[in-house]
C-alpha cells in the first residue's frame, strides 16, 4: 500500500536533502563571463556544475571557474587526459578551476561535470571530468581531474565561469548549477 | 510546508528525477528502448546502466540516439586501462558506445553517462565506466568523451542495446534521469519533505567528524530496496603517512573486492589491477584533503560493482593523484545494510571530515 501524498505537479523551494538547480542559463549572446551569484557555499556545502560550453571565440579559448571570482594563482590541479592514442598526466597551479582547454576555433562544443566541496574550513576540493573540443565526431581531448582552491576562510557567494577570451562563452553555452538542501 | 513523502507520480521543478526505470530484466533482451523524450525541452540526461551479459559469447553495448544507426556518426575519445596498461583511442563507430568489446558472457558493466540532448549544436557526453565484471575481477575501467554529429533533429527516443542478441541479460537495469522543470502546478512556497521523495537521489547520510576517527558506520541500509549508492567523502587527513580511505559493505573486510584502475600522480599515468579489503574512495596524508565519489549497484542477486573516483593528498594548490577505479564486491546474496568508512590507519579520518550517502529513490 503506497502511502504519502501524490501531487501532479509542484512548484516550490524544496528542502528535502536532494539536490536543487540554483542556477541554469543557456546563453543567447557571446559572454566573456557569467557569474552565479547570491550563493551560500556554507550552508549548501556542495555544488554539482553541469555545462555546455560553445567558443564563441574565432580563436584559442580556455575557460575557467573562479569561486568569489578570486584571479590569484591560488588554483591546484593533478590531471590525467588523453589526446587520440597519447595518455598523460601532469600537475600544475592555476588562475582558477580549469574547464575545458583545447577549444581553438569558433563554435567549438566542450562539455564538463564538476563536483565542488565548497563549505570554508578547509582548502575546496574539485573533481571534474570534460571532454573537449568537439566537432563533428572528433573529441580532440579527454579529461580527469582533481582540482583546489586554496582558499580556507571565505564563504563561497559566487561562482564566475569565464573566458579567457572575449566572448568566448558563445551563443548556445549551457550552465547548471545544482546545490543540496537539506531539510 | 511540512508534507511526509511524496510518491509517484511527483514533478518537482528544480528537481532530477528518474523517468525511466527498466527494473532488472527477468528476461534477457538486445535493446531497451525509452521513447517519449522531448530532448530540447530536456537538455541533460543522465543514464545509469547495469549490463550482465546474456549473450551466451562476447559483446558490448552503446545507446542509440532515436536509434540513429548511421555510420561514424558518432566519435569517441576513450582513457582507459586494463591491468597495468594505461592507454586511450579515438575512433568513430555507429552508436554511443559505452561499454567496449569485449565484455565476457555472464560478465557486468556499470555505465554511468551525461548527456547533453539540445539540438543546434553536435550533442556530447561523457562517460564512466567498469567493465568486464566477474567475481573479484574487473577488466577495464575508464572515461569516454563522445559527440553524436547530428545538429537538428530533437531526441525523442534512446535506445539502449547489445550488439549481440540477448546481450542485456538477467538482470541489467536501465534507468534515465533528467532535469525537471515544472512551469505549471501548485505553488507551494518552501516545502519541507520528511520522508522520501520518489524519483530523485536523496541523503540518508551526512555527517562531518568533529573528532578524528577510524571509521564511520552507515546502517540501517536496505541495499535491495534502494538498489544505487552515492557515496561522496571529502576527507582530512588524521594519521601521519599516506592512508587509503575505503568503502566496506556491511563491514565485509574479505579480499574479496576487485579492482581495476587509471590515474595520474604528476606526470606519470598508472593502471592497474588486483583484489583488495574494500572499494577504494579516497587517498589522503596528515591535513591533507582527498575527495571522491564512488556509485554502488547495491542489490544482491549479482555481485555488486562500483565506479569510484577521486582527488587525493591535496594541500594547497598542490593535488597529488587523481584516479579512477571500477569495483567488484564479490558477493551475491547478502543485502546491504550497512556500509563503513574506513581509514586504512587509526585516526585517519580527521577532523571535518565530510561523508555523504544518498541513495536514488526508485520505488
Amino acid at each position: 500500500m503506497k502511502r504519502g501524498i501524490t501531487i501532479p505537479k509542484l512548484s516550490s523551494n524544496l528542502k528535502a536533502d536532494t539536490w536543487v538547480k540554483v542556477y541554469e542559463a543557456t546563453l543567447t549572446e557571446a559572454a566573456t563571463s557569467l557569474t552565479i551569484s547570491n550563493l551560500l557555499g556554507d550552508t549548501d556545502n556542495e555544488y554539482k556544475l553541469e555545462a555546455r560550453i560553445v567558443n564563441g571565440y574565432n580563436g584559442a579559448a580556455n575557460y575557467r571557474i573562479r569561486p568569489n571570482n578570486d584571479s590569484g594563482t591560488n588554483y591546484g590541479h593533478q590531471v590525467i587526459n588523453a589526446v587520440d592514442s597519447a595518455v598523460a598526466a601532469a600537475r600544475g597551479t592555476a588562475t582558477g578551476i580549469l574547464m575545458s582547454n583545447a577549444s581553438t576555433a569558433l563554435g567549438d562544443v566542450n562539455q564538463d561535470s564538476v563536483i565542488i566541496q565548497a563549505k570554508s574550513g578547509y582548502v575546496r576540493t574539485v573533481i571534474h571530468e570534460f571532454a573537449t573540443k568537439v566537432v563533428t565526431t572528433t573529441i580532440t581531448r579527454l579529461y580527469l581531474l582533481g582540482q583546489s582552491w586554496n582558499n580556507t576562510a571565505d564563504q563561497i557567494t559566487s561562482l564566475v565561469i569565464l573566458s579567457d577570451r572575449a566572448n568566448g562563452l558563445g551563443i548556445g553555452s549551457r550552465i547548471v548549477l545544482w546545490k543540496k538542501v537539506a531539510k | 510546508m511540512k508534507i511526509g513523502n511524496l510518491e509517484s507520480p511527483v514533478t518537482i521543478d528544480g528537481t532530477q528525477k528518474v523517468i525511466y526505470d527498466s527494473g532488472e530484466l527477468t528476461a534477457a533482451a538486445t535493446s531497451i528502448t525509452i521513447s517519449g523524450l522531448d530532448g530540447d525541452v530536456d537538455e541533460e540526461y543522465e543514464l545509469i546502466v547495469r549490463t550482465v551479459n546474456g549473450s551466451g559469447g562476447n559483446t558490448y553495448y552503446g545507446v542509440r540516439i532515436n536509434n540513429d544507426s548511421t555510420a561514424n556518426i558518432y566519435g569517441a575519445q576513450n582513457l582507459d586501462a586494463i591491468d597495468t596498461n594505461a592507454s586511450a583511442q579515438r575512433f568513430t563507430t555507429t552508436m554511443l558506445q559505452f561499454v567496449l568489446n569485449p565484455v565476457a558472457n555472464t560478465h557486468q558493466a556499470l555505465v554511468n553517462l551525461k548527456l547533453k540532448a539540445k539540438t543546434g549544436q553536435v550533442r556530447t557526453a561523457i562517460v564512466k565506466y567498469a567493465q568486464g565484471i566477474s567475481g573479484t575481477t574487473v577488466t577495464r575501467a575508464g572515461l569516454f568523451g563522445y559527440s553524436y554529429n547530428e545538429t537538428a533533429t530533437n531526441i525523442t527516443s534512446l535506445v539502449v542495446l547489445a550488439v549481440n542478441a540477448d546481450g542485456l541479460g538477467i538482470g541489467s537495469r536501465v534507468i534515465l534521469l533528467k532535469k525537471v522543470n515544472a512551469t505549471d502546478g501548485i505553488k507551494t512556497g518552501n516545502l519541507e519533505v520528511q520522508g522520501k521523495i520518489y524519483g530523485v537521489w536523496q541523503e540518508v547520510y551526512n555527517s562531518t567528524l568533529t573528532e578524528a576517527a577510524t571509521s564511520v558506520t552507515i546502517s540501517g541500509l536496505t541495499g535491495n530496496t534502494d538498489v544505487l549508492y552515492r557515496v561522496r567523502a571529502r576527507s582530512v587527513g588524521g594519521y601521519n603517512g599516506a592512508s587509503n580511505i575505503y568503502i566496506r559493505i556491511n563491514n565485509d573486510s574479505s579480499s574479496i573486492y576487485g579492482k581495476q584502475y587509471l590515474g595520474g600522480l604528476l606526470s606519470t599515468v598508472y593502471g592497474g589491477r588486483s583484489v583488495i579489503a574494500g572499494i577504494v574512495a579516497g587517498i589522503n596524508t596528515l591535513n591533507n584533503l582527498s575527495l571522491g565519489e564512488c556509485l554502488i549497484y547495491a542489490k544482491s542477486g549479482f555481485v555488486r560493482t562500483a565506479i569510484s573516483s577521486f582527488s587525493g593528498r591535496i594541500n594547497t594548490t598542490t593535488v597529488n593523484e587523481i584516479w579512477l577505479y571500477g569495483f567488484s564486491y564479490n558477493e551475491t546474496s547478502t543485502e546491504i545494510t550497512s556500509l563503513v568508512i574506513l581509514a586504512e590507519y587509526e585516526n585517519g579520518l580527521g577532523i571535518g571530515t565530510n561523508i555523504i550517502v544518498e541513495k536514488l529513490n526508485l520505488i
